[in-house]
């Protein structure tokens, strides 16, 4: 938990130490790449439409990383984020106001979050067997509420919540922008971002140290729910609509990846807000830039699952440094 | 026996662990017989273990996998992609013989691949088998360019009749799942499988060679989820490129129900059978009730959360 970083060091070599500078070289050239073959993708204005398509992904991926970070794993988010948008737009359908529509709408999601948290630490049963249980319960209660039918026709008011209009500043963008920047620093600079990692490195040494490891497990996950309320309710304004049983589905596999892409740690104790956006951002432009060069929508999956298993081996450049070094000093 | 048998408190606890199963499986039989029509009759069994065959099949490598302390989020992109090449191949004219043959090395290339980085550039495995899931899966949708696969010679479904009584794919998953519970229990194979479960360090340290497991494992893997491909499509006699989708995440809820642990080291075949019967006889019971997928879903959740809860609590 011990600051490395001493402020005086010259910018390039303490780039080179950061765990996230291999993966943001790869990025920018798998972004230089596409900019060279495909006219549409330069420009600021496709940058722009890039980071509105990742808002999204992007939150439920800050969310993912402090799941990952403390050992965890959510395979609901996927389940949450469809309960969550469609309870928020059927209290829009029913007339309320938009301010107590979200306010509920949030309460749901960390309501969501604090059952998976409750169930993972009060009857002790570990975190993927709980999401994989609860994404099945919350993806069925959602289909239930609605009758398997699309939920749309939202107020003016709900739809400004995901609306693209005004380039950077539209909402979502705003938000996600918000949220890396309590995210880095939460996890960076307050006292409860720093016990997650010790949780996340050390539950064992965390609980002896006489950090309360259950209710900072409790809360990941319902910091996590609130994330994907509001991920949720952008979700259904920004399409408009929303149906249940197909909404967001295997949206953990793709914010799995974006965060362990950004060097996040399956088995907890590592990953960080900075290399998690590289990844999303990542994810972003390969799926952006396959269809500006007209790539046949079958080669999406191949290409995106290739990149993945691609960006992983150049973060093996890293590790096996960092490995010498460590080497090195013994 | 020379071997000294373990404490009777250890043997019945071993036995124990399976008896909410089993009462759990007792429960839901007599339920649907009693209401659900048709439910109670010998044709519906064999139709309930002919379905139930692919992915209890494909669940014996990933229980040996998830012991060992790893996971394959690949398998049904394994499967469709392998499902796929058998088929585009039998509707060019290629043998049945021959074309399950390259069905089979291309489930046995994607676990090279998967067993390669993870086991030789140390890469975690769920993060990898995420990458290859939608990379294969993608693979599905360039090979058959998003149409179904259909039209097989005549043999092919002989693999559909039955031996005496019982379809040929019940049998070889029979015969795969007692001859992975003898390795398992009784082979040094199994041995090592489970102490690099649990302590993979260790292993590499007492001479296990531990890489070499975790190659031919995820080899392994990717040869039976193409063997269980081609029941599969010969079966539903036809191939699309979402064959087989959403079919790990089946295959690990049987595995967790059957008292499988994710952290690795502990588990049985056995029990992960159990798992895939009872969620195999849920399905087909709700389905003869008339009910939909939906709550079918949310009782398959309670029921994980439940069977994981209890058998918690005694340890």
């Amino acid at each position: 938990m011990s600051e490395q970083k001493s402020g005086g060091k010259p910018l390039l070599r303490s780039l080179c130490g950061r765990k996230e500078t291999p993966i943001l070289l790869f990025t920018l050239a798998v972004y230089l790449f596409f900019c060279l073959i495909a006219p549409n993708f330069r420009g600021v204005t496709n940058f722009m439409i890039i980071v509105q398509q990742i808002a999204i992904n992007g939150i439920v991926a800050l969310g993912m990383t402090i799941v990952i970070m403390i050992g965890g794993m959510d395979l609901s988010v996927g389940a949450i984020l469809s309960l969550c948008g469609v309870c928020g737009g059927m209290l829009d359908n029913a007339g309320l106001p938009i301010v107590l529509t979200v306010a509920l709408t949030l309460c749901i999601g960390v309501a969501a979050g604090a059952v998976n948290g409750l169930l993972i630490t009060r009857l002790d049963i570990p975190d993927i067997i709980v999401t994989l249980a609860t994404m099945n319960i919350f993806r069925g209660l959602a289909v239930i509420m609605t009758g398997a039918k699309w939920v749309t026709d939202f107020s003016p008011g709900f739809k400004a919540l995901g609306s693209t209009a005004g380039g950077f500043l539209c909402f979502p963008v705003v938000v996600y922008l918000l949220l890396i920047l309590c995210f880095a620093f939460m996890l960076n600079r307050m006292n409860f971002g720093r016990k997650l990692y010790a949780l996340g490195g050390n539950p064992h040494a965390a609980s002896l140290m006489g950090l309360d490891c259950k209710r900072l497990r409790c809360r990941v996950y319902m910091i996590n729910g609130f994330l994907l309320a509001i991920a949720g309710l952008m979700f259904a304004s920004m399409m408009n609509s929303i149906q249940a049983a197909t909404a967001a589905t295997g949206l953990q596999f793709q914010t799995m990846s974006a965060a362990l892409i950004g060097g996040a740690n399956i088995f907890g104790g590592a990953g960080s807000v900075l290399g998690t956006v590289i990844g999303s951002f990542l994810m972003g432009s390969i799926k952006n830039g396959l269809v500006q060069i007209h790539a046949s929508e079958y080669w999406l999956d191949f290409f995106t699952g290739a990149i993945i298993l691609l960006a992983l081996i150049v973060n093996l450049v890293q590790s096996a440094r960092g490995g010498r070094k460590r080497h090195g000093k013994d | 026996m020379e071997k000294t048998k373990p404490a009777l408190g250890a043997r019945l606890s071993g036995v124990r662990q399976y008896v909410k199963l089993l009462i759990i499986l007792i429960v839901e039989v007599a339920f649907f017989s009693a209401f659900a029509p048709y439910f109670a009759s010998s044709r519906n069994f064999v139709n309930i273990l002919r379905q139930a065959s692919e992915i209890g099949i494909m669940a014996i490598p990933l229980t040996l996998l998830l012991v060992a302390g790893y996971m394959d989020l690949s398998v049904g992109s394994i499967m469709g992609l392998s499902g796929i090449m058998v088929g585009m191949l039998m509707r060019a004219g290629v043998s049945v013989p021959l074309a399950i043959l390259v069905g089979l090395a291309t489930g046995v290339a994607v676990g090279l691949l998967n067993g390669f980085m993870i086991g030789c550039l140390n890469i975690q495995g769920v993060v990898v088998t995420i990458g290859s899931q939608v990379m294969i899966r993608g693979l599905c949708y360039i090979v058959t360019q998003g149409r179904a696969v259909s039209g097989y010679p005549r043999a092919f479904f002989t693999l559909n009749k039955t031996v005496a009584g019982i379809p040929i794919s019940v049998w070889v998953w029979l015969t795969l799942s007692v001859l992975a519970i003898v390795v398992l229990e009784r082979s040094y194979i199994g041995r090592n499988i489970k102490g690099i479960g649990n302590n993979a360090t260790a292993c590499v340290y007492s001479g296990v060679p531990v890489r070499r497991y975790k190659v031919l494992l995820f080899a392994f893997c990717g040869l039976v989820t193409a063997v269980a491909s081609v029941f599969l499509i010969s079966r539903i006699s036809s191939a699309e490129a979402t064959l087989g989708s959403g079919y790990e995440l089946d295959v690990i809820t049987a595995a967790l129900l059957g008292g499988v642990s994710i952290m690795g080291g502990k588990g049985t075949v056995q029990g992960a059978m159990l798992g895939i019967v009872i969620i195999g006889i849920l399905r087909n019971g709700l389905n003869m009730m008339g009910m939909s997928s939906i709550y079918q879903s949310i009782i398959l959740g309670v029921l994980l959360l439940i069977a994981v809860t209890e058998r918690r609590k005694k340890a």
